[in-house]
């Protein structure tokens, strides 16, 4: 009986004793949590703390027909880094709160009202689809600059593209189709990870 | 209710205004040195270069006397908020909102969802890309003044008063010399394309034919170099017109404003900086 008081008392405090207790589900050994300002605003990535947390819904099916939702290769193209969540991490802190960067989340405004990555701004990919009449406005804002021989990118922003996950098709669309515009692929980064895996990982989401 | 309680808004709107504006003598209008008045009695199209581009009349620098009806502008109209919108999608988002027709078709969506990739993209780049007034906010006032059955006057009093106050942005055609909404242009299209997308049609002229003559209608012969003559008609914009309502006059389709501002940009700066008095040259249809 003692033995067993002694044992919880020790229990509980090495739990009260541990620094980050509250932070027991850390994005890596050495970070907790993300804290990033973004012009003026800041966001807070962590993870969910709770460890019986299970995903339910959207993102825990295994088959979805293919196509249209079939498996993408680790590159998005020629030139285009692909990155991890660590990555995006590192890509928010640098280029977005510095102002060379955006996260742009590809899906359709119905998806990203449901949640994003914190910081993401939505550029649908269907707005950088050649047939978008006013894609030059978006082109613009990116940074580009239209010439008399085509369109300057030199001075244009680097973006890191993601959608709903290794199987969604629209970062790869968004990332072709500005590549094909001319973008410079070493400006663009592929989140291939997606949603999906953001979620799986119990990373903060961003509700707009 | 909803009635009384949007004209009580309206009213309070209106008292609003007048509070803040008065003390400061009212909004400018806000002048562009590159707009001059022509002098329809003073220039003769016969001493204007003959060619199919030229037609314009080039008397800016006429120190004889304005014309009579210059004087009679309001000196300060308000300022309404504009935009490049096109009445073509307005007109359709207002149909959608109504019930009349389907979903309009890819590019009226595409153009609102570029404007919020763009608004997004420019909430974390200041600077970049500011949020512009969305336009369906337009189209959401007058579907629903449609849907109570409000009369003409009032909505042209409910969007003059929103336009005023920069809450929703009217298409440039549509502005008259005035600084007022071209409201009776802007319901005649709604109708015009409501009764066609009944009919099933795409939608037809409004009114159809060109005005043999009229107020302000002019056709002139120019003889040209190799003895051909070319007909060339003129129109003096009028109290109340827009070029929205001159494109009404002339083509039967309000997005033919762009044809008659086109062939007179070396006096108009924009097609909402239209004034009384201005001899513009309407291009053969």
């Amino acid at each position: 009986m003692v033995r067993m008081l002694c044992r919880a008392a020790v229990a509980v405090l090495m739990l009260l004793g541990q620094p980050g207790w509250a932070e027991d589900v850390r994005i890596t050994a050495d970070i907790a949590a993300k804290q990033i300002v973004l012009n003026g605003q800041t966001i807070n990535i962590g993870r969910i703390q709770d460890k019986a947390n299970v995903l339910t819904g959207e993102f825990t099916k295994t088959s979805r027909a293919c196509p249209p939702f079939c498996i993408h290769p680790i590159s998005a193209g020629a030139g285009v880094e692909t990155l991890g969540e660590i990555e995006v991490l590192a890509f928010l802190e640098k280029n977005v709160a510095q102002g060379t960067g955006l996260l742009i989340d590809s899906r359709v405004p119905e998806w990203f009202a449901k949640g994003t990555i914190p910081g993401a701004v939505n550029v649908p990919f269907t707005t950088l689809e050649p047939t978008n009449p006013y894609r030059d406005e978006i082109l613009k804002a990116l940074g580009g600059v239209k010439t008399a021989s085509g369109w300057d990118f030199s001075a244009a922003l680097d973006l890191a593209m993601f959608c709903n996950g290794p199987w969604c098709d629209q970062s790869p669309r968004a990332i072709r189709n500005l590549t094909e515009a001319g973008y410079p692929p070493e400006k663009l980064r592929y989140y291939r990870g997606g949603m999906q895996l953001w979620l799986l990982l119990g990373l903060s989401v961003q509700t707009p | 209710m909803i009635r009384i309680a949007l004209a009580a808004t309206a009213f309070l709107g209106a008292t609003l205004a007048l509070v803040f504006l008065l003390p400061k003598g009212g909004p400018g209008l806000p002048e562009d040195s590159a707009v001059t008045r022509t002098d329809s009695a003073f220039s003769q199209p016969s001493t204007a270069p003959a060619g199919p581009n030229l037609p314009v009349p080039t008397s800016q620098a006429s120190p004889l006397p304005r014309p009579a009806t210059a004087p009679i502008a309001p000196p300060q109209p308000p300022v309404l908020l504009t935009d490049n919108s096109s009445l073509r999608d307005m007109t359709n988002g207002v149909l959608g909102e109504l019930g009349l027709q389907p979903p309009p078709a890819e590019a009226p969506q595409m153009r609102d969802m570029t404007a919020n990739a763009l608004a997004n993209i420019g909430r974390l780049r200041p600077g970049t890309a500011q949020p512009q007034p969305q336009p369906e906010k337009l189209q959401a006032l007058i579907a629903q003044a449609l849907k109570q059955g409000q009369s003409d006057s009032y909505i042209d009093a409910l969007l003059n008063e929103a336009a005023s106050r920069g809450e929703v942005a009217v298409p440039k055609a549509l502005v008259t010399p005035e600084g007022r909404v071209d409201t009776a242009t802007l319901l005649a299209n709604i109708v015009a394309s409501a009764t066609a997308a009944a009919q099933g049609q795409t939608p037809v002229d409004m009114a159809k034919g060109q005005p043999v003559g009229g107020k302000g209608v002019e056709i002139r012969m120019v003889t040209q170099a190799d003895g051909t003559s070319v007909q060339y008609q003129f129109y003096t914009v009028g109290v109340g017109d827009s070029l929205g309502a001159i494109a009404v006059k002339f083509y039967g389709d309000v997005a033919k404003f762009n044809t008659i501002f086109e062939a007179n940009r070396t006096i108009l700066s924009s097609p909402d900086k239209i004034r009384v008095g201005q001899r513009l040259v309407i291009p053969r249809a």
